[in-house]
C-alpha cells in the first residue's frame, strides 16, 4: 500500500455543521461555494466531505477538495461543478443554510525539493492545484497548466500563485487550442525547461491522468496525482472508495489517497472503474 | 438467563422501585450476560476496527461499538466499485475487506482497552472450522466484550450469506462457536429469507445469546450504458432508511419466535425509528449507514431517546421494550 506522503500538518478531522456565506455560478456550470467552516487548517490536497441539510436527498455525503481555506476568517472554499444529483441539490443551497461538514480529511500533495513544480489540472480538477499553488515552498518555480473542454468550463484562476500560468481549451474558444496535456508538452519542449528538475502534480478526469503518469515515467519525473472515488464514510472505515494499487491490492482514496503517486496505481483498473463511476453521473469531486 | 424484553406492568413498578426515583431516565438494557449502559450500538462495518472514529464520535458514550468483520486470513474484498447510491441508502459490495484476526490482535486490540463502550468483535468464515479457528483465536487474546458472528454477509462468493439462509447451517456454525468460547455470543442473521423466525430459533437452540435482525438486503444497480452491472461484484447490499420497514418486520418476526434478545440494525437514523424497534421488541439498536451522513447520529439518537423517556414519565426504556399492541385495538 502506498503512503503518498507523511504531511506535519495533517490535524484530525472534525464533524460540523457549517453555515454557507456564499454560493455562486461562475462559469457555465461551475460553482464556487463559501463555507464558515470551524475545522483546522487543511493542506492542499485534502478534503471534506458535505452533505445537504438534513432529510434532503442524496442520502451519501459527497467528498469535494478544498479550493481554499482562510484560516483567519475560518471561510472554506469548494469549487464544484453541476455534474449529477448531488452537486445539482448543494447548486441550491443558499447563503444561511448549514451544510454537514466532516474534514480535513485525507493525505495531501507532499512537498517536493525538486525546483520545479509542474501543475497540471483538467476541469474541476484544477481546484486542489489552486490552493497546492498557494502554499509556500522552496521550489523555485511553479508552472501552472490549467485545460478544460472550454472556456466556460475554466474554474478560476485568479488565485494561483505560479510564476507562469498557461491556459488551454479543448475548442480553442479560450487559451491555446488543445489538450492540457498537449500544452504541457508543448511548453516542456523549450530549450530551458529542465525536466530533471521537475515534479508533476495532477488532478482531473481518469484519462488525462494516465497519460500524465505515462508521460512521467517516460521522462524520469516523480508524479502525484489526486484521485476521485465514490466514498460512503471518509475516514477509512468502510472500504468502499478502494483503489487498485498493485498485483490484488487496494489502497482507499479517502485515507491512503487521495494524493497517491502515481506509480503506485493500476491505471487500467482504475480507468475501468471511474468510467463506470462517472456513467452513473452522480460524479464525486 | 434474565428476560427483559417483555416487561409487565408488574415487573415496572418493580424496577422503578428498585431503582428509586431519578430524573435522567435508565437506559441499560441487557444482552444475555452483557449490560450496555445504553442501548446505542455502532453496526460493524461504519467503526472500522474500533476506535477510528474517536475524533468524530464520542465512543464513552454510546453503549456498544461492533467491529467490522475480522476473518482468519487478511482479506482484500471485493473488485471496485463497491458503493453506489439509490434514493434513501446505498448498496456496498465491499465483500469482507478486513486485516485479519491475527493482525486484529496484535495491531488494534490493545488501542480498545481504554474505551468505556462495550467491544463486540464480529467474525466471519468461509468454512464452519474457519468460524471455530477465529472464535479461538481471538477468545484467547481477549481484551473485548462478546462476539458477533456475522453468519449474514451477502458479498461473499462462499460462506457469509450461505450459513445463515438455511437454519440447519446456521445452527452448525453458532454450535461450533459456542463450543470455542463462553462469552456472549451474538448472532446476526440475514433478511433474505423467507422465514427468518426458523433461523432465529436454530441459533437460539445452539446457544446464542442474542439474534442481531439483520444484515443488508441483495441488490443490485445496472449501467444502462455497458448493461452492466454498475457494482465490482454484480449484486450488494442495500442499506440505509430504505430499508427500515422492512426490517421492522423481521425484527417483528424475530421476536414472535424467539425469547432471545433482539439487537435491531436496519436503517435507523433517528431516534423515532429506533423507538420503534424498541416497542416491537428489540432490546438494543445498531446504527451503521446514517453515520456515513452525520457522524453525530448515533449521540443525537441516545439524547433523543432519553427525552422521549422523560417526557412519558418512563424510569426506564425496558419499559417500553416489546410494548407493541395487536392492530386494531
Amino acid at each position: 500500500m502506498t503512503k503518498a506522503s507523511k504531511h506535519s500538518a495533517e490535524s484530525s478531522p472534525v464533524e460540523t455543521l457549517a453555515p454557507v456565506s456564499s454560493n455562486r455560478q461562475v462559469s457555465g456550470s461551475g460553482f464556487l461555494l463559501t463555507l464558515v467552516a470551524a475545522i483546522p487548517a487543511p493542506v492542499p490536497g485534502q478534503f471534506v466531505m458535505l452533505g445537504l441539510p438534513e432529510n434532503a436527498a442524496p442520502f451519501l455525503r459527497r467528498p469535494f477538495s478544498v479550493f481554499d481555506f482562510d484560516a483567519g476568517q475560518r471561510r472554506l472554499k469548494i469549487f464544484y461543478y453541476v455534474s449529477g444529483s448531488g452537486t445539482e441539490a448543494l447548486s441550491r443551497v443558499r447563503r444561511g443554510e448549514e451544510l454537514g461538514l466532516l474534514g480535513p480529511l485525507g493525505r495531501p500533495f507532499p512537498e517536493s525539493p525538486r525546483p520545479l513544480q509542474v501543475i497540471v489540472g483538467g476541469g474541476r480538477g484544477c481546484a486542489p492545484l489552486v490552493f497546492l499553488s498557494r502554499r509556500r515552498h522552496k521550489t523555485t518555480r511553479v508552472f501552472f497548466l490549467a485545460g478544460a473542454r472550454r472556456e466556460d468550463e475554466i474554474p478560476p484562476l485568479d488565485g494561483i500563485k505560479a510564476s507562469r500560468v498557461f491556459v488551454s481549451t479543448e475548442d480553442g474558444s479560450f487559451g491555446k487550442k488543445g489538450s492540457v496535456l498537449d500544452l504541457m508538452k508543448s511548453v516542456g519542449a523549450s530549450p530551458d525547461f529542465e525536466w530533471s528538475s521537475a515534479v508533476l502534480y495532477g488532478c482531473g478526469p481518469v484519462g488525462m491522468l494516465g497519460e500524465l503518469h505515462r508521460f512521467a515515467v517516460k521522462k524520469g519525473v516523480s508524479c502525484f496525482v489526486s484521485l476521485e472515488a465514490r466514498m460512503g464514510c471518509g475516514l477509512g472505515v468502510c472500504q468502499g472508495c478502494a483503489v487498485a494499487t498493485g498485483q490484488r491490492k487496494y489502497s482507499l482514496v479517502c485515507t491512503d489517497g487521495p494524493v497517491f503517486d502515481s506509480s503506485s496505481v493500476d491505471w487500467e483498473l482504475y480507468s475501468g472503474v471511474r468510467e463506470r463511476e462517472d456513467r452513473e453521473s452522480d460524479i464525486l469531486m | 438467563m434474565r428476560q427483559v424484553r417483555k416487561r409487565t406492568s408488574k415487573s415496572r413498578s418493580e424496577s422503578g422501585e428498585r431503582r428509586g426515583p431519578t430524573k435522567r431516565p435508565d437506559l441499560r438494557v441487557r444482552l444475555g450476560p452483557l449490560e450496555l449502559k445504553n442501548p446505542v450500538m455502532l453496526a460493524s462495518g461504519v467503526a472500522g476496527y474500533g476506535d477510528e472514529l474517536r475524533h468524530v464520535v464520542n465512543l464513552n458514550r454510546i453503549g456498544a461499538v461492533v467491529t467490522k468483520t475480522l476473518t482468519l486470513r487478511p482479506h482484500e474484498g471485493n473488485a471496485p466499485p463497491r458503493l453506489v447510491e439509490v434514493p434513501s441508502g446505498l448498496i456496498n459490495s465491499i465483500g469482507l475487506a478486513n486485516m485479519g484476526c491475527r493482525a486484529f490482535v496484535s495491531q488494534r486490540l490493545g488501542r480498545l482497552s481504554n474505551l468505556r463502550a462495550k467491544i463486540v468483535v464480529s467474525v466471519g468464515g468461509f468454512t464452519v472450522g474457519e468460524y471455530a479457528r477465529v472464535v479461538a483465536a481471538l477468545d484467547d487474546a481477549g481484551g473485548f466484550d462478546a462476539f458477533e458472528v456475522n453468519i449474514s454477509c451477502p458479498n461473499i462468493g462462499s460462506g457469509g450469506v450461505n450459513f445463515g439462509s438455511v437454519p440447519a447451517n446456521a445452527a452448525r456454525v453458532v454450535k461450533t462457536v459456542r463450543s470455542n468460547t463462553s462469552r456472549p455470543l451474538f448472532v446476526k442473521l440475514t433478511p433474505n429469507v423467507s422465514d427468518i423466525g426458523a433461523v432465529a430459533r436454530a441459533c437460539a437452540c445452539e446457544g446464542a445469546d442474542a439474534l442481531t435482525v439483520g444484515n443488508t438486503f441483495r441488490a443490485m444497480v445496472v449501467d444502462l450504458h455497458s448493461r452492466r452491472p454498475v457494482l465490482g461484484a454484480t449484486t450488494g447490499g442495500l442499506s440505509g432508511p430504505a430499508i427500515k420497514a422492512i426490517c421492522l418486520a423481521k425484527v417483528w418476526e424475530v421476536v414472535s419466535a424467539v425469547k432471545t434478545p433482539v439487537i435491531a440494525c436496519g436503517g435507523i437514523s433517528s431516534a423515532r425509528d429506533a423507538l420503534e424497534y424498541i416497542v416491537v421488541g428489540a432490546t438494543a439498536f445498531q446504527v451503521g449507514s446514517a453515520c456515513f451522513r452525520d457522524f453525530r447520529t448515533p449521540q443525537l439518537i441516545l439524547d433523543g431517546i432519553s427525552r422521549f423517556c422523560e417526557r412519558n414519565n418512563l424510569r426506564s426504556l425496558t419499559d417500553l421494550t416489546g410494548t407493541l399492541e395487536q392492530a386494531g385495538t
